[in-house]
Formats: structure tokens, C-alpha cells, sequence
């Protein structure tokens, strides 16, 4: 990991880093990376990935349409609407 | 204590309430009120139980105790406490909902001598949590004694685990003999002196395979986390910064202000392993170790009935390490990520874990009641 992947992780999850949370985040993906030769070690050719630790088939039911909650109950925690729409800056000239 | 105060309950701030706001130990969500209540809470109160408050956790309870909290690391003499047990020890309340993402309520209540229940994956409905990763995480109980923690169980649960059931043959783990200090040496050779007492037969046995646990649990924790937090943009709910020019220096400014370094790092790490260059080797590999590792434990379970293994390195975390290493939760989760990547249930009692097969949650109760001294 080198400085300049990092600022395009950054620019891609939308966080900015100072200068010394980059000197630290840096040791974190380190340390990860260096825990990498423990998986390498094990022989996963013949496996199938484990993506669902569920072993059992999950109970399904009916889709069934109900409203449960109004527009303006939903927005109530948002910092600015308007006529129902979530307000942003605007993108367009 | 008057059979009231005996379904007194408090959660931690991960379970969404309506009468309380749910914050997740993040400056990102200050303040929210959720429309929704948490199905176990919902299904505790059906069974009697009240809902006298919530407890202060690290932000999305990635961290080691709750070192993370908005409010700062909670110490008393110079060690790292946490918050939900403090309100149990103080007898507040005498059970806690909480959600294990990275083991926190396990080393909590192996540090401070409660019990600690974390289910089987799916057996308490996470319907109601703030996610963080959804393919591990699971909805634990704290509580006094085993009793106390079947009973809720047996409320929030939604599937059937024999009551009786008993375990007679227990594996001890050594792989991870070398990282632990000698009070956890001290007290995984007094909970086998218990079991060996009550006539559990015990084997010691090595099996590195579950040291890559923590590597694959890493990847897969951060991976979801970067996944789930994608969604705290400042403009639906949550924290939105206040200067900006333009869409995206409000995403960004929001949340740069919102998250904390250790949560920062993390998605930042789920961001890279999930990249096109590192799917194949990094992400797909850590999910075929999972299945290897799930495969592994399947056939300890032919030989034996639970597997005994540390919880954290050392009984205490002290000021001078949190403040030292910030990223010390993703080593010290060596001992919770087996259980968390492999959706297995287990029981923290006596300092001590015990991981069971599916659905074994009240035969590792009756086990934990032994190492707890409860008796009959």
C-alpha cells in the first residue's frame, strides 16, 4: 500500500485523511497485509467460497405490501428537504 | 431483588429504539431517532421484560471495550471498562442485549466475571440492528448467571435448542497458548479442574488452522463495514457537515467529521481488499478459508462436543495500550473471530469460551452454569 493508492481509496469512500492518520492507516493496512501469508498458507484450490454462514434454509414467507411508515415520518431526521425531496447542492450550471 | 426488577434489561446502542436515540457510538448518527424498534426487544418486552435504558459503545463496536465512544474511553484506575457491564455490575438492570461484531461483549464479560451468550447466526433476529457485518454479527445476551441468560434467551430466540442437552467431551485448544498472559492461563486450567471434576472428559488439542481465523475475520468485517457505511452521506439522516461547496465536499466533509480514526481505517482497508485488483486473492480467499475453517470445526464436533479456548490475551486492557496501539481490537479478536466467522455459538464464563455446534446454546448454559459454580 503507498501513498497514492491511499489517496484514491480516500477520494473513492469520500473521507480525507490528515497527514498523520495517513502515517497511522498506513501501519493498519500493514499489519493486515502481513496477516495475508496465513491465508496463503492454506489450500483453498478445491473450496467454494463461504459467503452465507447459514446452514439451514432460511423460513420464507409471502411478500406482503403494507406501509409502514409516511414520506414525512421517514424524513424527519434528514437536515434539509423540500416538498418531499432531501435537499442537496446544486450539480447542474 | 422482586420478580420486577428480574426482567430489568438494558441494551447497548446498536439496537435500534424508538423511545431513545440510536447512535452506534458514532458522531455520524447523533441524535437519530429510529421509527423502528430491534425485533429482540420487541420480543423481550412480549415476554415481560422492561427496557430501563441504553449503554454508551465504540463506535459501531469495532473496537475493544468501547474505547471509541463519542464520550472517550471509559477508565477506572488506568483500565479500559465497559459501559454495558458497568450498568449490570451495578445491578441497573440484569440482563444486556448487545450486538458482537468483533467480540466485545465476550472480552467484556470474560474481564468482569458475567456470562456471556453469543448465539448461533440467526438464531436471534438482527432485524433492528445497525448493521455492520451482516454475514457474522449476532444479537448477545450479558447477564449475572446462566439462568438469567437462558431466560432471555429463551424470550428473543427463534429457534428450538434442546434444554437438557449436556456436553461430556470438551477439546481445550492450545494454538493459542503463547498469546495469552498467566491470568488466562490461570483461568482456562481452573475451568478445566471444574469440568474435569464433573467428570467432562478433556483433550488438548493444536489446531493452527483456527489462527487464520482472525486474518479471514478481518477482511470480511472490514469489507461489510466499508459496504454499510457507505450509506452515511449527511443528507438522509445522520450527521451533515456544516461547510461545504458542492455535492461532493458534503459527502466528504460529512463524512471525514463523522467518522472516527479507527472506523476510517477500516472501511478504507474493506475498500482496498474489495478492489478489482484484490477480489480474487484477497476477499473470494478469505471466504473459502472461512468455509475450510467451518469444515474444520465440523469435524472437531464428531470427536467432541464444545471447544475451550481464550476470550482476550490478558484479563485487563490498560490505559497505556489503548492509547499506544488504536488498532489493537483487530489483534486481540484472535480469540472471538473463530466463533464470528463460522456463525458457531459460544459461551464466555470464568474468563474462559466455549464454542458449540449449532444450536447448542443450552448445552453450553448447562456447561457455563458448571465452570460458574452455580450448581443444581
Amino acid at each position: 500500500m503507498d501513498r497514492k493508492t491511499l489517496a484514491r481509496l480516500e477520494a473513492l469512500n469520500q473521507i480525507k485523511l490528515t497527514d498523520t492518520q495517513k502515517e497511522d492507516v498506513l501501519s493498519f493496512f500493514a499489519k493486515r497485509e502481513a496477516e495475508l501469508t496465513t491465508l496463503d498458507e492454506i489450500d483453498t484450490a478445491k473450496t467454494e467460497p463461504m459467503v452465507h454462514v447459514m446452514l439451514s434454509t432460511i423460513a420464507l414467507r409471502e411478500d406482503e405490501e403494507k406501509v409502514l411508515f409516511s414520506r414525512e415520518e421517514l424524513q424527519l431526521q434528514a437536515p434539509v428537504t423540500d416538498a418531499g425531496y432531501f435537499c442537496v447542492p446544486r450539480v447542474i450550471e | 431483588m422482586n420478580e420486577k426488577e428480574t426482567k430489568n434489561m438494558i441494551v447497548d446502542d446498536m439496537l435500534l429504539t424508538v423511545d431513545m436515540p440510536t447512535t452506534a457510538g458514532s458522531k455520524m448518527l447523533a441524535g437519530y431517532q429510529s421509527p423502528i424498534a430491534a425485533d429482540a426487544i420487541l420480543r423481550a418486552e412480549a415476554a415481560g421484560y422492561t427496557l430501563l435504558g441504553k449503554a454508551d459503545v465504540g463506535e459501531f463496536v469495532i473496537d475493544l471495550l468501547g474505547e471509541t465512544a463519542t464520550r472517550g474511553a471509559r477508565m477506572r484506575d488506568g483500565v479500559l471498562k465497559n459501559a454495558t457491564v458497568e450498568m449490570l455490575l451495578a445491578g441497573e438492570a440484569v440482563v444486556a442485549l448487545c450486538l458482537d461484531v468483533n467480540g466485545y461483549p465476550r472480552r467484556a464479560a470474560a474481564q468482569e466475571g458475567l456470562i456471556c451468550l453469543k448465539p448461533t447466526f440467526g438464531a436471534i433476529s438482527r432485524q433492528g440492528v445497525v448493521s455492520v457485518a451482516p454475514s457474522g454479527e449476532t444479537v448477545d445476551i450479558l447477564a449475572r448467571n446462566t439462568e438469567e441468560c437462558r431466560e432471555l434467551f429463551h424470550a428473543v430466540s427463534n429457534c428450538d435448542s434442546a434444554e437438557h442437552a449436556t456436553i461430556h467431551r470438551v477439546a481445550v485448544l492450545t494454538s493459542f497458548q503463547k498469546d495469552v498472559n498467566d491470568d488466562v492461563k490461570q483461568a482456562i486450567s481452573t475451568a478445566v479442574s471444574a469440568l474435569e471434576n464433573s467428570e467432562i472428559s478433556i483433550t488438548y488439542i493444536k489446531k493452527d488452522l483456527v489462527s487464520a481465523a482472525k486474518a479471514a475475520w478481518n477482511i470480511i468485517l472490514c469489507a461489510e463495514l466499508c459496504k454499510n457505511t457507505a450509506r452515511y452521506d449527511g443528507v438522509r439522516y445522520g450527521y451533515c457537515a456544516e461547510k461545504f461547496s458542492g455535492l461532493d465536499e458534503l459527502y466528504t466533509n460529512s463524512r471525514t467529521e463523522g467518522f472516527g480514526d479507527l472506523v476510517k481505517a477500516a472501511i478504507l482497508y474493506g475498500s482496498e481488499v474489495l478492489s478489482a485488483r484484490n477480489y480474487q486473492n484477497v476477499y473470494d480467499k478469505a471466504l473459502r478459508v472461512r468455509r475450510v475453517i467451518a469444515d474444520e470445526f465440523s469435524k472437531l464436533f464428531e470427536k467432541f462436543d464444545a471447544i475451550l479456548l481464550p476470550v482476550c490475551s490478558q484479563m485487563e486492557y490498560i490505559e497505556e495500550q489503548i492509547a499506544h496501539d488504536k488498532y489493537i481490537a483487530f489483534e486481540e479478536n484472535r480469540f472471538t473471530a473463530p466463533a464470528s466467522l463460522t456463525g458457531l455459538p459460544a459461551v464466555v464464563t470464568g474468563g474462559v469460551q466455549l464454542i458449540g455446534k449449532t444450536n447448542s446454546e443450552h448445552a453450553l448454559l448447562n456447561l457455563a452454569k458448571i465452570l460458574a459454580g452455580e450448581g443444581e
